[in-house]
């Protein structure tokens, strides 16, 4: 930090805002620092009152938090603030390493420095999910399985605020994040090793960070970036002007669910459809609603059918971008592997998709082959079951126009 | 005496109310009712773990989280996230066993057991070097062409108890761990001769409770799950000269 900072909060008139939580993340070169701060709000005095008066006013108390701690590129943690909330929300980068002797994951005292000389993957999560969590950890799991250097993002507090108010942090989350990367080093000199992936709201935090460095990233993936409707609050966020390729050299999008924004995945370089069957968790028929319709309680069968299209599909299909794209890396170890050998995180760095790309269509089609309900345990609670897309059947075509078929 | 119609207007009355009341009751019971039976209905699974431990309840009922909001992860990722979260401020290993034998399960067991042996001068990196960080009493140093033919070659110590341990974890037949002084890699070094050996009762020889039942753990999940056995969470043998 350097120079005065001056709050830019104000409210809908451009009045400062009185109450309002405000967080400054600032990394600070070895030094001795004065921090004053200064309260600049134009407190409302009555003209009426006698300068008596006036004397008494006392100004409300404001807390202030000072938090300092040494400064580690792998693991930084902070606080952001949006001017529209009265309240700061924690979040936090983390490398992630396994140690490959042990099995063990490392603890960021372990791990070496961030190098920007090196390929980074910034992975972000989406709506209520962290980078704890299954699908997201076992998405930076198999990136990190290539020996590239990865980054967890973590704003699950203000990722699962009620309803979809939580999209009103994602540009504060990028704007942070960008922060702690061009102080690690990542500047318009080396940014062809940054790369980025998000799903759902997380690919908008990869477009508002690549948007917000200094020249284009190498590479965003966006899985099932989603679409917020207004029907449920969806308003604090206009995804209408991401276009995934603007800030990025090269830019990949996979859209997997009717809670994904078709529009929105188009705009990459390099966009794929990812189709699961239908009624899969119910072989072939959607038994349910068949058997309420064959006792002619039609309006039953229709909600049945509804409440499956609309609210179940979709619940499950918006992470299978996520665990598709996981399974491709995990299959990309494998060089023999030709689809998921087009994913790996080196071939996406090089720019090299050999693909054919279409400007308004996806350049691909997966097809999920028996999404796989997959268990965490075999005691008591197996019935904890959520859906992965694991097996599929690619439909593309390569750069030269022949039909990939796998 | 009423008039009839005033009677009957007075029951009205009182039917009204009476189900007015009971709704009342009912709406303010309802979240209650649920807290009675430790249903958690849209809580963070953060928040869950945490009300968990403060509480000393049971891990398990991270699985009575309800989910209602389609939008963001499956309920039983969400759950199994609490379970995640539990194990992480309790570093109980035991906790991870609620999730076995999925991947997620091991990730679990890992990072508890990574928290739990932290604190080791020198670690193996994923390019096939040893470094050993600034923690170090000997300063940070990154080995670029690590070998553990002869730890005697090694002139600093945290390398040799780094090359011993190795050894211990790969080579069949060895067991250096009584050369080591640091006590964590000590205690990983005896923890990897359990795992060589497929053995739990070598776990004995660590001093600590938690990171025995750490090694214990890990030896019954390998001999329970075969499908597991793969995974990289178990190791690797190094590709180092030996």
């Amino acid at each position: 930090m350097s120079g005065d900072y001056i709050s830019e909060k104000m409210d809908e008139h451009g009045n400062a805002v009185p109450v309002s939580g405000e967080s400054i993340s600032a990394v600070l070169p070895a030094g001795e620092y004065t921090i004053t701060i200064s309260d600049f709000t134009d407190y409302p005095v009555d003209p009426f009152t006698s300068s008596t008066d006036y004397s008494r006013f006392e100004l409300p108390p404001i807390p202030v938090r000072l938090e300092m701690s040494r400064y580690t590129t792998q693991l930084i943690q902070g606080r952001i603030s949006i001017p529209e909330s009265s309240v700061t929300m924690p979040l936090s980068m983390t490398v992630r390493e396994l140690n490959t002797a042990t099995g063990k994951m490392k603890e960021p005292t372990e791990v070496q420095t961030l190098n920007p000389s090196n390929p980074l993957w910034v992975v972000v999560h989406g709506r209520k999910d962290s980078d704890a969590f299954d699908q997201m950890s076992a998405l930076a799991r198999n990136l990190s399985a290539f020996g590239v250097q990865v980054v967890t993002v973590n704003w699950n507090a203000a990722a699962s605020s009620v309803g979809l108010d939580g999209s009103r942090w994602i540009e504060a989350v990028a704007r942070w994040v960008s922060n702690q990367l061009k102080a690690v080093g990542f500047t318009s000199n080396n940014l062809q090793n940054l790369n980025i992936i998000g799903h759902s709201w997380g690919s908008y935090v990869a477009f508002e960070l690549a948007q917000r460095m200094d020249g284009k990233v190498n590479a965003i993936v966006a899985l099932d970036p989603a679409k917020d409707t207004w029907l449920l609050g969806g308003i604090y966020y206009d995804e209408s002007q991401v276009d995934f390729s603007e800030f990025a050299t090269t830019s990949y999008a996979f859209h997997s669910s009717f809670y994904g924004d078709r529009d929105r995945a188009l705009t990459a370089q390099y966009a794929f459809r990812v189709e699961a069957p239908e009624n899969y968790e119910e072989s072939v028929l959607d038994q349910p609603a068949v058997h309420t319709f064959l006792r002619q309680h039609y309006l039953i069968a229709l909600g049945v059918e509804v409440v499956d299209e609309v609210l179940l599909d979709p619940w499950r299909e918006h992470g299978f971008a996520v665990t598709l794209f996981s399974s491709l890396l995990n299959r990309g170890k494998d060089p023999q592997n030709g689809v998921a050998s087009l994913f790996t995180p080196q071939r996406i760095s090089s720019s090299s998709a050999s693909l054919t790309e279409r400007s308004d269509h996806w350049e691909g089609l997966f097809f999920v082959r028996d999404p796989v309900k997959s268990t965490f345990t075999n005691g008591p609670n197996a019935e904890e079951d959520w859906w992965k897309a694991e097996n599929f059947v690619f439909d593309g075509y390569d750069a030269v126009g022949n039909a990939i078929v796998e | 005496m009423l008039a009839p119609q005033l009677v009957r207007l007075r029951s009205h009355l009182v039917l009204a109310i009476v189900t007015v009341v009971a709704f009342a009751g009912g709406v303010l019971a309802w979240p209650y009712s649920f807290e009675l039976r430790r249903v958690y209905i849209n809580w963070n699974p953060y928040t869950l773990a945490q009300h968990i431990v403060n509480e000393g309840r049971s891990p398990d009922e991270c699985w009575n989280l309800v989910v209602l909001d389609p939008f963001g992860p499956q309920p039983a990722q969400l759950r199994a996230g609490c379970v995640y979260q539990v194990a992480m401020l309790t570093l109980n290993p035991s906790v991870c066993e609620l999730l076995l034998p999925s991947d997620y399960g091991l990730e679990c067991l890992s990072t508890v057991g990574g928290k739990l042996f932290s604190g080791q001068p020198c670690y193996f990196t994923s390019r096939n070097e040893v470094y050993c960080n600034r923690n170090s009493p000997e300063g940070e140093f990154l080995l670029t062409k690590p070998e553990i033919g002869n730890c005697a070659t090694y002139q600093r110590k945290d390398l040799r108890e780094w090359c011993w341990g190795t050894r211990t974890w790969w080579l069949p037949g060895i067991h250096e761990c009584g050369y080591i002084n640091h006590p964590i890699v000590r205690y990983e070094c005896e923890e990897g001769y359990a795992f060589k050996e497929k053995d739990a009762s070598f776990c004995s020889a660590i001093q600590n409770e938690e990171r025995k039942q750490y090694c214990e753990i890990r030896v019954s999940t390998w001999l329970k799950y075969p499908k597991l056995r793969d995974s990289s969470f178990f190791g690797k043998p190094p590709q180092i000269d030996s």
